[in-house]
């Protein structure tokens, strides 16, 4: 069974893990972190409550004293290949969240007293942007972090302000977009290679000078709008992952892309424990792949029609939905729909990390970078996002898929292109 | 419409269904440092359209005309007075 079957089947929502890799200045002790965390946990039961699903899905939450989570493991790493290993191995394990292991931590040490935390987190649990929150809180550099109780940082779902009588019509609709969608169903690398288990996920990063950085979001500007660099990213990645399946000679009924949309309230970054991140799908027929602005000008009006046409909160309907009626109904609609695909691509852009970031427990943050994985189909993921004043993407993938040398021509593939705005003459 | 009416249409929306209850919103406020993301702006566009029968052209659609309620009525304004 694919993974994200198993996903719905279990739960109704899709729990995949993602990671916020932080990199200290100095040594971080294990002991420091784990007294930390052992005050968060009593003040955050939800960091180790187990998800139960009769019908509806509900938190069961243990007392402190029967809680082993969030867990802090410890690793070494004497040069850059092994703490790329290290990093792989950390990715490739499982959260145990049926016994409520939903966060972990690991810290990897450096020779040169440097430390790595990485955060592991299930998606079923908070967003990226709760995520970076709760890092915040930990690190103690969220400003009067000491003021919220769970209950503060607690949310149910963000269809809540929606009438009940208004949420099947909505979620009809969205089941009509992926009809339409249907019509040109995704492709991806993952169900071309007719692979049924994969060995495992892998990922690359390339970052960008802020000079460089400052270059691509002014191109961005230039040419998908004030705001709207996602657009920009987003159809540098499609036209580069078009380019690698034409490379491959797998033929093309189109793409569908799943980007990933903040529906929190902006100015806040709570509630934290809560996942407001929708889905907004957007489809590319064949002919408009093969150049940049053609993907551009359909990803704009994609977006305009979806803002206008009320399909993202249509999108939270319908998986809102999928929680409470049996989960497997959402999944065979999508897989009858796409023949058996979810997505070609994943992309996401969590956009400039807050400033409380960059202090972690008394430590610079010198480095940081996000680590998703994918549900399978289709494996592989692109993630943009700014740190310290420069554009760092991350691609992950199953590593059967890519080669690690194509997975960093890839990058500097879709590098190139940004930095390059290839849309006509400058 | 007057502009006073544009601008209190304006800071409506945002106050109920862009921004969060906590966050202090008047005609000045610097939206793009408050949060302000691309589909909130987007959804500003949609309403401005649906509300004052206008499409904002792409041009105006930069940093300066849409950091603030006061800028963005005095574009919808001006906008208004040349149709």
């Amino acid at each position: 069974m694919l993974a994200f079957d198993c996903q719905m089947r279990q739960l109704g929502f899709a729990g995949n893990q993602a990671q916020i890799v932080l990199g200290l200045s100095g040594r971080l002790s294990d002991s420091e972190l784990e007294s930390r965390l052992n005050a968060i946990r009593i003040r955050f039961p939800i960091l180790a409550a187990r998800i139960k699903r009769m019908v509806h899905p509900w938190w069961r939450f243990m007392s402190p004293a029967k809680q082993d989570y969030p867990g802090v493991r410890s690793h070494e790493a004497v040069d850059e290949k092994e703490l790329h290993s290290i990093k792989c191995d950390i990715l490739n394990r499982p959260l145990n969240t049926g016994s409520g292991e939903l966060v972990r931590f690991d810290l990897i040490h450096m020779k040169e007293a440097a430390t790595e935390v990485i955060m592991t987190w299930s998606h079923m649990l908070m967003d990226v942007h709760g995520a970076q929150y709760l890092l915040g809180i930990i690190g103690k550099s969220v400003p009067a972090e000491d003021q919220y109780t769970q209950a503060d940082l607690l949310s149910g779902s963000y269809t809540e302000r929606l009438p009940e009588g208004a949420k099947l019509p909505r979620a009809k609709k969205s089941f009509a977009r992926v009809d339409e969608l249907a019509a040109y169903p995704p492709v991806s690398l993952y169900t071309c290679a007719s692979q049924t288990v994969f060995s495992g996920f892998d990922y690359r990063v390339v970052s960008f000078s802020p000079e460089q950085t400052e270059k691509i979001l002014t191109l961005a500007e230039k040419w998908s709008g004030f705001l709207n660099s996602s657009a920009f990213y987003a159809a540098a990645a499609v036209g580069r992952f078009y380019q690698l399946l034409e490379d491959r000679q797998i033929s093309s009924y189109g793409c569908v892309v799943p980007i990933s949309v903040d529906l929190r309230k902006k100015g806040t970054y709570l509630p934290v424990f809560t996942n407001q991140a929708a889905t907004l799908l957007c489809g590319f027929a064949p002919e408009l792949l093969c150049e940049f602005d053609a993907i551009l000008e359909s990803f704009k009006q994609q977006t305009r029609a979806a803002v206008r046409e009320d399909l993202i909160i249509s999108n939270t309907c319908a998986m809102e939905f999928a929680r409470f009626i049996p989960a497997r109904m959402y999944a065979s609609k999508i897989r009858k729909a796409f023949a058996g695909e979810i997505a070609s691509l994943i992309f996401a852009n969590p956009g400039t990390t807050p400033g409380f970031l960059y202090e972690f427990m008394g430590h610079t943050v010198k480095s940081l970078n996000h680590v998703p994985t994918v549900v399978v189909p289709p494996g592989m993921g692109i993630v943009f996002y700014i740190f310290s004043g420069r554009l760092h993407i991350t691609l992950v993938y199953v590593e059967s898929l890519l080669v690690p040398g194509e997975a960093e021509a890839f990058l500097e593939a879709v590098g190139d292109h940004l930095m390059s705005g290839l849309c006509g003459a400058d | 419409m007057e502009y006073d009416d544009i601008e209190a249409a304006l800071l409506a929306f945002l106050k109920n269904d862009i921004f969060d209850p906590r966050v202090e919103i008047n005609a000045d406020t610097n939206l793009i440092a408050a949060g302000l993301d691309s589909l909130s702006l987007l959804r500003i566009l949609v309403f401005i359209e649906d509300n004052f029968s206008l499409r904002i052209p792409e041009v105006e659609i930069n940093e300066e005309r849409m950091c603030s309620v006061k800028n963005m009525a005095g574009l919808i304004d001006e906008l208004w007075q040349n149709t």
